[in-house]
């Protein structure tokens, strides 16, 4: 079981990772889209420190005696998808961005060539 | 036989030596054309030596790479409604009278994409030996994936007919590389034709290829020619 000094912590990240999304999406340093998967995030950490039993449930249906290992294996599982997905959205903005450098040197060629 | 419209795409960078003298051989041995450089912003006298010799010339940032530089001649392309695009290197490495008989040989026999190989015969270019297996290997893939022979698929050589430009603009996903242009055609049952071109060893400006990014390019054309297998080009 996890000490109720440690589920406070829990408790107090997760408030304290919802806080500052909420932050950056009012001051427009972050899309609300973008913050969705954050704030789901910090409530993850406030569910944990109400029912600690959810991380040892997770790691007995992974089939992992340690349940250390078990949050350590979902939160990896979990960083990896959100680098992946941001990957996608690079890739798309790198094509709209080469879209935009094609037209615009067109645009630049016609104006010189007036 | 009516004239045909034809554009000569030339990439540069750093080439402003060589390039007035390119264009200037090109303006001798081909009577009617329009030449279109495209520059990715050099530092040297290119620009002015383009303007001089009075061809145009477009700007593309260097970080785009080569392939976007063809990608705004093959909409420059069919913007303008030209019959053939001819891609060249600026380094003075292909001689304008082979592309003049490669230009023929495409408008005679149809072709929609038509490759200036340099290993049909016996050419002066050396490439180091990575390269020279990676094309090997190329070659077989685009054989095996693709029932197309080729001999040279990383040439700088290639012809595009109008209709291959207007399948390609159209087409929002494609992004240029002389491999994938050869597994879209085959994909499209387009005709491709490959002549020997000779490649003279350069005299100045540098190659965009050594040994580290030649692992990288051919990384990229192998990935390229086997997820273009599964594309479907719409009708």
């Amino acid at each position: 079981m996890l000490s109720l000094h440690s589920r406070f912590i829990s408790f107090l990240i997760g408030l304290i990772v919802i806080f500052v999304i909420l932050l950056f999406v009012r001051k427009k340093s972050l899309d609300p889209m973008y913050s969705f998967i954050w704030i789901l995030i910090g409530i993850f950490f406030i569910l944990i420190s109400f029912f600690p039993n959810i991380i040892y449930l997770v790691s007995i249906l992974l089939g992992i005696e340690f349940s250390p290992i078990g949050v350590l294996v979902i939160s990896i599982f979990g960083l990896g998808s959100i680098i992946l997905h941001l990957s996608t959205i690079i890739t798309k903005h790198q094509r709209k961005i080469r879209e935009f450098e094609k037209k615009i040197a067109l645009l630049e060629n016609k104006k010189s060539n007036k | 036989m009516d004239e045909k419209k034809i554009l000569i795409v030339i990439p540069t960078y750093n080439e402003g030596l060589i390039i007035g003298k390119v264009i200037s051989e090109i303006k001798i041995i081909f009577e009617k054309v329009d030449i279109l450089v495209i520059d990715a912003y050099s530092s040297d006298e290119t620009y002015n030596q383009v303007k001089r010799n009075g061809a145009n010339i477009i700007q593309i940032d260097k970080i785009f790479g080569i392939g976007l530089a063809i990608e705004t001649g093959i909409f420059f392309a069919n913007k303008n409604d030209y019959d053939f695009l001819v891609r060249i290197d600026g380094d003075d490495q292909h001689s304008p009278s082979d592309v003049k008989n490669l230009l023929d040989l495409a408008i005679n026999k149809k072709s929609d994409l038509t490759i200036g190989s340099r290993f049909l015969d016996k050419s002066e270019y050396h490439p180091n030996y990575l390269r020279l297996y990676g094309i090997r290997l190329l070659r077989k893939l685009i054989k095996i994936f693709y029932k197309t022979k080729v001999t040279d698929c990383t040439s700088g050589c290639q012809i595009l007919s109008k209709k291959l430009i207007k399948e390609l603009s159209r087409n929002e996903f494609f992004e240029y590389s002389e491999v994938g242009i050869i597994c879209v055609a085959s994909k499209l049952n387009m005709s491709i034709q490959e002549k020997f071109i000779n490649m003279k060893e350069r005299k100045t400006g540098s190659s965009s290829f050594n040994f580290t990014n030649s692992f990288i390019y051919m990384f990229k054309n192998i990935l390229i020619l086997l997820s273009s297998i599964t594309i479907n080009f719409k009708k």
